[in-house]
């Protein structure tokens, strides 16, 4: 299983995920990539995120991409 | 049609149609330009079922925004929209090909055509750092020149299509130092206008007026972005698919396309 970090990674290859705290931001995700993100993460730990969900908030760092895995009882 | 009070509704309509589970959307307003649209009586929401459409004005014709459940949704609220919404409407359908091409046919089959398909071009920023080189005639422009900014694009540009900004936009962005200009007496030679978001660069537009093609002012513009842009690791731009010419010159600057597409439909009233 890949790691949220190779998961970021095969999104946006030229960008360092690691030292960012702030993806968003920091200009190293945009609308279209974070829609790609939220399928990756589904189809990449086999879950279905909601609509609700589907926020800049959710996907703007490590952190809040592991606590929204975390609601749908993944532990990356 | 109804005009929301406030970016809270907008998002409250949101929130509502996003709850019915996965969904598909073209619409990724940021919060400012959002309020901007409402500000000037722009925006307006139209709920059909599962399906939200976000229509908005633009000079003599509509944008057309969707939020749906699936694709599937989609053809039964276009048809209660269009007995409601007797006007040009354009609508961009954004993706990678195998995304886009089954939702265009749901549009196709409620009556859009297709008008042109614009491509997305990347560029990754390199590490050997190009200085600004002195140019006395390649300036920022100032406030006052959005009128001629905007006239310019508006000549030059498909209003359908690309997402002209007009004088005020292009007033916001000379004062907030994102329009580069090549002034040749009183008249503009040439522009670029671009958007910086932490490590990204968006291309807007770049644009060499007719009489003064073939004198370097594109070249130059383009340099000397790359030079005010140090720290951007992605420039990214949209350019009309069959744009050949265009499409050579940010290859050459080291742009490639990355999958990307816009597919632009629209449907004129019957």
């Amino acid at each position: 299983m890949k790691s949220v970090l190779e998961v970021l990674k095969s999104i946006r290859p030229e960008f360092d995920f690691a030292t960012s705290e702030d993806f968003v931001a920091d200009g190293m995700l945009d609308s279209f990539d974070v829609i790609t993100l939220i399928s990756e993460l589904d189809k990449c730990y086999g879950i279905s995120i909601m609509g609700t969900d589907i926020l800049p908030e959710n996907v703007r760092s490590l952190a809040a991409i592991t606590r929204l895995l975390h609601k749908y009882g993944v532990t990356p | 049609m109804n005009q929301p009070a406030s970016v809270g509704v907008v998002y409250e309509h949101l929130e509502r149609a996003k709850r019915t589970g996965p969904f598909i959307t073209n619409f990724y307003p940021s919060q400012d330009k959002l309020q901007r649209w409402l500000d000037r009586g722009e925006l307006f929401l139209n709920p059909l079922g599962d399906v939200l459409f976000v229509l908005r004005r633009d000079r003599d014709f509509l944008h057309l925004y969707y939020l749906a459940s699936s694709a599937a949704d989609l053809p039964a609220a276009l048809d209660e929209l269009d007995a409601s919404v007797r006007e040009t409407t354009t609508v961009d359908i954004l993706g990678k090909r195998e995304q886009v091409a089954p939702l265009a046919e749901k549009f196709l089959e409620a009556g859009f055509a297709d008008l042109c398909a614009l491509h997305r071009m990347t560029r990754l920023g390199d590490e050997t750092r190009t200085a600004a080189t002195a140019d006395p005639q390649l300036v920022f422009a100032d406030k006052s020149d959005g009128n001629a900014l905007a006239g310019m694009l508006e000549t030059a540009l498909d209003r359908f299509a690309e997402q002209i900004p007009d004088a005020d936009e292009m007033a916001r962005a000379a004062a907030d130092r994102k329009v580069l200009i090549i002034r040749s007496g009183t008249a503009i030679a040439g522009m670029l206008f671009y958007e910086v978001t932490g490590q990204s660069s968006l291309l807007r537009h770049w644009l060499v007026d007719p009489a003064h093609r073939d004198q370097r002012v594109g070249a130059r513009l383009m340099r000397r972005y790359f030079a005010e842009c140090v720290d951007v690791r992605r420039f990214l731009l949209w350019v009309i698919s069959d744009n050949d010419n265009a499409i050579d010159r940010y290859k050459h600057y080291g742009y490639q396309q990355d999958g990307m597409i816009d597919q632009v439909m629209i449907r004129r009233p019957s």
